[in-house]
This record gives structure tokens, sequence and C-alpha cells, in this order.
């Protein structure tokens, strides 16, 4: 009789506390492998931000010509297969991605990447263009929007610089800071971001 | 000596009810306390998650959003993040604020 009336106060003493105890484990770890995937979504970032440098880079670096100018339309043509190629690759990965160039802010950048997230779709900065964008050049040939964004020289090589409006009558208007960049949202991650890739870079 | 084997019974049996009276609300309050303990351990689990989150998107989450898809909503000042409706918080190493959205001071190790 004792026996069972301790072995029923042992059991009633500590069902409450095993029970919220497990609980409380369950509930930890939900909490943590949520936490910890969140933070794994932002290595994704890290490494696509990474993937559109190092190749946007390896363009800068292919131009062929004899002049600088013939360097920049050279690298501006190679753009717009760059941008085709970017949109595909990261598409198959189920990622949305938007490369452009133009003008913008770190804030605008900010901005836009809140407002891709609200909006669920990648879209550009006002002031930004494709890179299959087309101009009127100072010889009213047609060139390529992007060569008014490039410069080349035998010391940098091929750079992002407003030194290329010289190339683009049109742009001669635009003011702010310059950059290329990218927008891109990974739906299943619910992460959005604005790669910029500012002037200097090369 | 029948009945008093069945006086002796009743008595086990009446002490044994008032016993169970008395362990029972032992055990409610106990009940109460060990929820209570849960919810402020989930609510400091989920702190501590939030706060690992937001030194990452520090370093890593420059020109980023996120969706965290959370119902709680947090309340964020300096360094310090809690829950509304709670008084639990943690300290994270970030400054961070809660207006418009969670938000976080960028580090300078990142570059643009």
């Amino acid at each position: 009789m004792k026996k069972g009336l301790l072995g029923f106060i042992l059991v009633f003493l500590f069902v409450f506390p095993l029970a919220s105890t497990l609980e409380m484990r369950a509930g930890a770890l939900k909490e943590n492998a949520f936490f910890e995937r969140k933070v794994l979504s932002l290595e994704k970032k890290y490494y696509l931000d990474l993937e559109v440098k190092e190749s946007l880079k390896q363009v800068f670096e292919s131009a062929v010509g004899t002049s600088r100018e013939e360097r920049v339309q050279d690298v501006a043509q190679k753009l717009v297969s760059w941008e085709a190629f970017l949109e595909k690759h990261f598409r198959e990965q189920g990622i949305f991605f938007d490369a452009w160039f133009g003008s913008i802010n770190g804030a605008e950048a900010d901005e836009l990447a809140r407002r891709v997230m609200k909006e669920k779709k990648v879209s550009k900065c006002s002031n930004c263009f494709d890179f299959d964008s087309e101009a009127i050049g100072w010889d009213k040939k047609i060139v390529f929007k992007s060569a008014g964004f490039l410069d080349w020289d035998p010391l940098q090589g091929t750079r992002i610089s407003r030194n290329g409006f010289s190339f683009v009558p049109e742009l001669a208007d635009l003011y702010g800071e310059i950059a290329f960049g990218a927008t891109a949202f990974i739906p299943e991650e619910n992460l959005s971001f604005v790669v910029l890739i500012p002037e200097g870079f090369g | 000596m029948k009945a008093q084997v069945s006086m002796e019974a009743l008595l086990v049996i009446a002490a044994y009810a008032a016993f169970i009276a008395a362990f029972a609300s032992f055990e409610v309050g106990l009940g109460k306390e060990t929820a209570g303990q849960k919810t402020v351990f989930l609510q400091k689990t989920e702190l501590n998650g939030a706060c690992f989150l937001l030194d990452e998107f520090s370093l890593n989450g420059k020109h980023a959003s996120m969706d965290l898809g959370l119902n709680e909503s947090f309340v964020a000042s300096g360094k310090k993040l809690g829950l509304a409706g709670s008084n639990q918080s943690v300290e994270c190493f970030s400054n961070v604020s809660s207006s418009n959205g969670l938000r976080v001071e960028m580090s300078n190790f990142e570059p643009t």
C-alpha cells in the first residue's frame, strides 16, 4: 500500500515537468532549425553576389580591341550575353534574377529590395536599364547604352566609370551615383536583395 | 472484528482522498509554473534565434530584405531585442530597431 502510494506521488510529481520539458525541447529544436535555415539563406546571397561580381570581372578582362572605344563597345556587347546567361542560370536554380545598370545609390538599393519582397517579383530601379538597351552615339551610330558606364585604360583595364558618358550623349543629363547591379528574389527563402557593383569596379 | 476492519479501511480511504485533494492543488500549481517556464524558455529561444539571424544580417545582409513569416512582433532598441507583450529580452551584438519592420545596422566588414 505504502509503495503504491509513493509510486503514485512520484509519477504525479514528475509527469507535468516531464511533459513540459519534452514540449520545450521540441519547440526549441523547431525554433533553432527555422533560424539556422534563414541564416543559411544569407549564405546563398553571399555566393550569388560573389558569382555575379566574379563573372562580370571576367567579362571586363575579356575586352578586345585596338582603342579605348573598341574595347568598351566589345565589353558592352558581351554584357548582353552575360545578362541573359545569368538570368537563365539563376532561373534554373529557382531564383528570380534581373541584371541592370544605371543610376542608383545604397538607400535606393535598400528600398528596391523591400519593394521586390513586397511584390514578390524582381524589378529594377527607375533610372536603370537592361544591358541590351541601345542609344545613339555621338557619331549617330547605334551603341549599347551600357558603354556609357564603362571606361578602359591600359593601366586599370575595363572598369565602371562615368567617363563612358562621352560615348552616349543622352547620358550627359544623368546625375547621382552610377552602378551595375542585379535584383534577386529567392521565393523558397522569402529573401530579396540587390547586388550593387559601384563605380570603380573592374 | 469485521466492523473494525471496515472502519480502518474507511479511515485509510478518507486519508487517501484527503491526500489526493491536497496533492491535486499542488499539481495544479506545479502545472502552471512549468507552463510559465516553458513559455519563457521558448520566447528566449526565439529571441536568441532572431538575434543570431540579425547579427548574421549585419554582416551578409546588405541591401537585402527577408520575410520571416512570424506571427510575433519584435520590439527592438539599441542592442536590445524583445517580444511585444512580453518582458523577455536579449542583447544582440548589432544595433537593431523595430520601426517599419526589424532593421539592423550594417557592419562595415561587408564591402558594397
